[in-house]
């Protein structure tokens, strides 16, 4: 397996080489995917990226084109849904609109033909925990977005299911709410250690979350790894732009070497480079936060404007430009700038990266290759 | 100032005229509607000589119920005819509910699982669902000799079943297609919330499909139920003395010694009954927006 998920008979779950096609559209491609029992895998992607395509399939409500899908070491591709014993969280919620919130939570412990008394003292249970008990008799239609999702997420957790199956479970709430779902989902699931497959395409909620993050692109996996593994080493530039906030900028220019030093040559700058690599067209990758402001002369600086600037919480982003490209530096605290203002940019490029121009990584700066 | 104050004006004035015109549009549309509704209910009311008056009358100049009595084969008051057998109209309002019921409810038991199976599984790809609307565009009379003989070698003409039969045959069609929409509109994702949820895919019919397109289902009912009730060709053809719809009883009032104008608008009036309620139950029912709310806001 080309991405290192270990092998396939230590996962709850195991999806491998799944193909799926909407008439021509390839959905996913060869993909292949473990989830461990009792841990949060995150599916993170782009939209379009096939990780709603994904869960489906998981959960039998899609049926891939070749592949296989194996729970609990048994190849389930033809079970039907409900035989599966998962449960889900779907993004647009859907929710049950003719009957009331009671029945929305209740409806699959109804189907377990569990006693009225038990189903009563879990659904006051659940919805006393997402802050819905006074909504119970209420239709969905008579609830704001945000006590839907919290009903949809209820929905899916009351059902003692073998594997929760999430996509996009908090998207919509606001950012106070998303926080504190996050903190109770956690909760819940690692005190009772529900094994759960988590799509987002939040990568703050996927490294919050995840025990294990999977990167979908186009209807393939991209990365697989820890949420360090995949901060640290992202495998492509694909990667490194979707982790980070601000991104990660990627500066186009090529390896160059002078007196048997190498350097990155961009736009008539050389920024030296810790370690040997290769001479070619290349694509640098730096965090913004390894961009520093100084003042005075200095060699390594580059001189250049405040393209513009951005208040991010306590901290200060500004846009700079080298060449054509727009580059984000991350300042601890509150700055203010004026645009056209000319300051001295610093690259710490220890821990920085070095793409080959297919955006594939060469090497990790100022680390030992690998 | 003075300019704009003009302007003003003769805009108010160019809103008043279109105004008018829009009234006046509604007044003609309506009075053409609605004519044969007030002729009927009017002269079901009239004496039988008001109708021979040499300036008609929409309204009954002295109102009397004898038609209506004399209809349902009370005794005759004077001015009224009776061209009808005690009891016909009475058997036919029996016949005509029967057949209406029972053509209903066989329709719908066929209709709902067939229009959902289109509108999810598409068997036959687009055709088939092409297909059954398509028999709609045929006139209902090509069907009448071929299912004559047919219904002759079955041995069952002038019976409820050829009836139920014949009817079934082009109510079908209608209501599978209107129910079928219904049934596309709803969101298929609450049926996969269903699926997880640990029910089967027919159980997914009951708790989700059926009760989501009730309004679909309640207008299709009301559409079978009035087609059987105002069929007037089938009842004449394939039956005779044994089954006698309202429509039939209705044609009986034009005999070859005249035209019974009273009784004849009085049972006309009894027979749009059934029509005038449709119409009032399906403003209700034709609003959708059940499925509001199930998707995210």
């Amino acid at each position: 397996m080309a991405n290192n998920q270990g092998s396939s008979t230590d996962g709850l779950l195991v999806l491998r080489g799944i193909h799926k096609k909407f008439g021509k559209v390839e959905a996913l491609r060869d993909l292949n995917l473990v989830a461990r029992k009792g841990e949060i895998l995150a599916i993170l992607g782009p939209s379009g990226a096939g990780k709603t395509t994904t869960l489906k399939i998981i959960a039998g409500l899609e049926v891939p084109l070749s592949g296989e899908v194996v729970f609990n070491r048994r190849v389930i591709n033809r079970l039907e849904p409900k035989d599966r014993n998962m449960s889900m969280v779907f993004e647009t919620y859907a929710l049950y609109p003719h009957i009331s919130v009671y029945d929305n939570l209740a409806s699959s412990l109804s189907a377990l033909k569990l006693q009225k008394s038990l189903i009563k003292e879990k659904v006051e249970r659940i919805a006393g925990l997402l802050g819905i008990a006074a909504f119970l008799d209420r239709k969905p239609a008579n609830l704001s977005g945000g006590q839907r999702q919290r009903v949809a997420l209820g929905r899916a957790m009351i059902k003692p299911a073998d594997l929760y199956l999430m996509d996009e479970p908090i998207a919509h709430l606001d950012a106070k709410l998303r926080h504190r779902m996050i903190g109770e989902f956690k909760h819940l699931q690692e005190s009772l250690e529900l094994s759960t497959v988590y799509v987002t395409h939040d990568w703050q909620e996927a490294i919050s979350l995840g025990n294990h993050i999977v990167i979908l692109n186009k209807g393939r996996v991209e990365q697989y790894g820890s949420k360090e593994e995949i901060y640290e080493k992202p495998k492509n530039t694909f990667i490194a732009k979707l982790i980070g906030d601000p991104p990660m900028n990627l500066i186009p220019g090529t390896v160059v070497k002078k007196a048997g030093r190498s350097f990155f040559s961009v736009d008539g700058i050389d920024l030296g480079i810790p370690g040997n690599v290769a001479e070619g067209s290349a694509v640098l990758g730096v965090r913004p936060y390894n961009l520093k402001l100084v003042s005075g002369p200095s060699k390594e600086a580059v001189k250049t404007e405040i393209y513009s600037f951005e208040r991010y919480g306590m901290n200060t982003v500004i846009s700079i430009k080298i060449g054509e490209g727009t580059y984000k530096v991350k300042l601890d605290g509150m700055h203010r700038f004026t645009i056209g203002e000319t300051v001295q940019v610093r690259f710490n490029l220890e821990n920085s990266y070095i793409f080959d121009d297919k955006g594939d990584l060469i090497t990790i700066l100022g680390k030992a290759n690998g | 100032m003075a300019k704009v104050i003009q302007t003003d004006e003769k805009r108010r004035s160019g809103r008043t005229i279109v105004r008018v015109i829009r009234y006046v549009a509604i007044v003609i549309i309506l009075a053409v509607f609605l004519f044969p509704v007030v002729f009927i209910f009017g002269g079901s009311f009239k004496t039988q000589s008001e109708f021979y008056d040499v300036a008609p009358s929409l309204f009954p100049k002295e109102p009397t119920l004898g038609n209506y009595i004399s209809a349902f084969g009370g005794e005759k008051t004077g001015t009224t005819t009776g061209f009808t057998a005690k009891g016909r109209l009475t058997k036919g309002i029996k016949d005509s509910l029967l057949i209406s019921v029972v053509v209903t409810m066989l329709t719908m038991a066929i209709a709902i699982p067939a229009s959902y199976s289109l509108a999810r599984y598409k068997p036959g790809g687009d055709q088939i669902s092409f297909f059954i609307l398509s028999i709609l565009f045929l006139p209902p009379v090509i069907g009448v000799l071929p299912l004559f003989f047919i219904f002759k070698t079955v041995g069952i003409l002038d019976t409820y079943w050829v009836l139920f039969i014949s009817h079934l045959f082009f109510d079908l069609p209608f209501c599978i297609w209107i129910t079928k929409g219904f049934f596309e509109d709803i969101p298929l994702e609450l049926e996969q919330a269903v699926m997880v949820d640990g029910f089967s895919r027919f159980r997914v019919f009951f708790k989700i499909a059926v009760p989501l397109a009730k309004s679909g289902i309640a207008v299709a009912s009301l559409f079978a139920f009035i087609f059987s009730w105002n069929e007037l060709m089938f009842s004449s053809i394939f039956t005779r003395s044994n089954v006698q719809t309202l429509p039939l009883v209705l044609q009986d009032y034009i005999g070859s010694a005249g035209i019974s104008w009273g009784e004849l608008l009085a049972v006309a009036s009894i027979a749009a009954i059934p029509g005038i309620l449709l119409a009032i139950f399906m403003q209700r029912y034709i609003v959708r927006g059940l499925t509001f709310g199930a998707v995210k806001g």
